[in-house]
């Protein structure tokens, strides 16, 4: 036999003989994987944010599906994904309520001086390691932006006086940045609740009026004029039961300092005076929200309402001065 | 007797797989976090390197060498080691889901693993009989598991200690892995 049929009918014989054996293997080691991992897992927004508490969207998956874990707790799915995982678990809808994150400072550049030059690292965590606060208040917000690189879903751009500005329809509520920043401004709160305090120092009067414009005083005027009687002064800064919230807006309007925000009102919106505008495009390229200002080149543009963030970044680039804040309009966003 | 008590002597300490002969190097870094996965990836060695040795030897005498295909012997044993991973990974899949789960993908990567093939290659090399070549398979994965245990062990101990920011992970493993082949030098010449 000449050594190049030997060597043909051995080695493939072998191989042969392997794939024979592991295939007959293979039927009596064969594994049962509950379908129902993978139906969860396809269900899944596949964001892999973590938010949840398990490693990505597949650990969440198997959790659900084999340690029977909670299904509401994938923040981006929102209410479709719960009730998707109801549907293939055979399990009660869980109503969860949306919440955005809100960030507790407003200390712009105009309203809260810095009170030296930070040339180091451009992340909030190193400045705040370094120097405690490169502002007057010490629990001011750094603005070098470390929540916006957190966010993997867009939702937060930092605004012209430096300080972020949340998309509340783009937040999926994940608790990204949360974590990153390093002086606790910003928490989740209810999306229905357009009322929320923009300061977080809980120092007294006078020191915060010392640092800040648009500190909270802690004057307790809002706990007192609240109708329902939803706020509570803890730690030098007023605490809103979201229950009894009905966002009548009392406590924005009476507080001194402006330090209550109401959403209805301080997010404007860009408007584009159409008789102006000639279409130059220069707006497009530095708004941070993709499809936020519709139009072809050389035709008015226009703005999307519903996506405008208000961060007024194309204001000053505009060359025709077509571009304008508006207050805007006192409704609720419709809850996804 | 003498014969297989030197082998195994010179398996497990003198010649040792990773620390001396410097095989398997993937598993040993990749697997050595955690004594547990590091037993549990030494017992699959273990079986692995056993089964091995004696089925490539089986392959060596009665195929290879009586058709003269010795220079066929590389490719022919990747190709029977390949196999038999395969064959204990589904085992393990099976019978221990949690073992399946810590090995991850070093299970698979034993299949490439230079040791195993390096075992089988050595018996033909000294001309074992089957019997040595069984023998000399398991010690050699006995001191794979026993290298690899002792790394764990080390390993364990140094993430709680103050270790230099850029010493921290995988350098210091390196150099740790470093001082305990040195330490196992000092076997050198127990067996000739």
């Amino acid at each position: 036999m000449s050594i190049l049929l030997s060597s043909i009918i051995i080695v493939g014989g072998l191989g042969l003989l392997a794939s024979v054996g592991l295939s007959i293997a293979s039927i009596y080691l064969s594994i049962e994987v509950d379908p129902r991992v993978e139906k969860v897992e396809s269900a899944l927004p596949g964001a892999n944010c973590g938010g949840c508490g398990y490693p990505g969207c597949s650990g969440y998956a198997k959790a659900v599906v084999l340690n029977d874990a909670d299904i509401s707790l994938c923040a981006p799915g929102g209410q479709g994904t719960i009730e998707l995982l109801a549907q293939i678990m055979d399990k009660k809808v869980q109503l969860k309520e949306k919440l955005v994150a809100r960030v507790h400072c407003n200390g712009t550049d105009a309203n809260c001086e810095r009170k030296m030059v930070y040339e180091g690292m451009k992340s909030c965590r190193a400045a705040y390691l370094l120097t405690d606060s490169t502002k007057k208040c010490l629990y001011g917000c750094e603005g070098l932006g470390d929540c916006v690189a957190s966010c993997s879903f867009d939702a937060i751009v930092m605004g012209p006086g430096r300080i972020p500005i949340v998309n509340e329809a783009k937040c999926t509520s994940c608790g990204k940045c949360v974590e990153a920043c390093p002086k606790n401004l910003i928490t989740l709160e209810p999306e229905k609740t357009r009322l929320y305090i923009a300061c977080s120092n809980p120092e007294k009067a006078k020191a915060v009026k010392d640092a800040c414009k648009v500190g909270c005083i802690a004057c307790g005027l809002c706990e007192k004029k609240c109708p329902k009687g939803a706020i509570t002064i803890e730690n030098g800064n007023p605490v809103w039961d979201h229950k009894k919230c009905d966002n009548l807006g009392v406590c924005a309007a009476v507080c001194p300092t402006g330090a209550i925000h109401d959403i209805r009102k301080m997010i404007p919106k860009a408007h584009i005076d159409p008789k102006k505008c000639t279409g130059k495009g220069e707006c497009v390229k530095v708004c941070p929200v993709r499809k936020c200002i519709e139009g072809e080149e050389g035709k008015t543009h226009k703005v999307n309402k519903d996506l405008c963030c208000g961060c007024g970044l194309c204001v000053p680039v505009c060359p025709e001065k077509a571009i304008t804040l508006k207050e805007g309009k006192a409704k609720l966003q419709k809850t996804a | 007797m003498t014969n297989l008590i030197l082998i195994v002597i010179g398996a497990v300490l003198v010649n040792n797989f990773v620390l001396s002969r410097f095989l398997g190097i993937c598993p040993f870094l990749g697997v050595s976090k955690k004594v547990e996965t590091a037993t549990g990836m030494g017992m699959a060695v273990i079986f692995v390197m056993t089964l091995a040795s004696m089925i490539t030897w089986v392959v060596q005498y009665t195929l290879l060498e009586p058709f003269n295909l010795d220079y066929l012997k590389t490719i022919t044993f990747i190709l029977v080691i390949a196999a038999l991973v395969q064959l204990v990974e589904m085992t393990v899949q099976k019978i221990a889901p949690p073992l399946y789960e810590a090995l991850g993908i070093y299970l698979p990567l034993i299949t490439t693993n230079c040791a195993v093939l390096g075992a089988a290659l050595i018996n033909i090399q000294e001309k074992y009989s089957f019997l040595e070549a069984t023998v000399f398979g398991f010690a050699s994965a006995i001191g794979f598991t026993l290298a690899i245990v002792i790394f764990a062990g080390l390993r364990e101990r140094i993430e709680l200690c103050e270790v230099p920011e850029s010493m921290k992970g995988v350098p210091i493993a390196f150099i740790t892995a470093g001082i305990l082949a040195l330490a196992f030098l000092g076997f050198a010449g127990l067996v000739k």
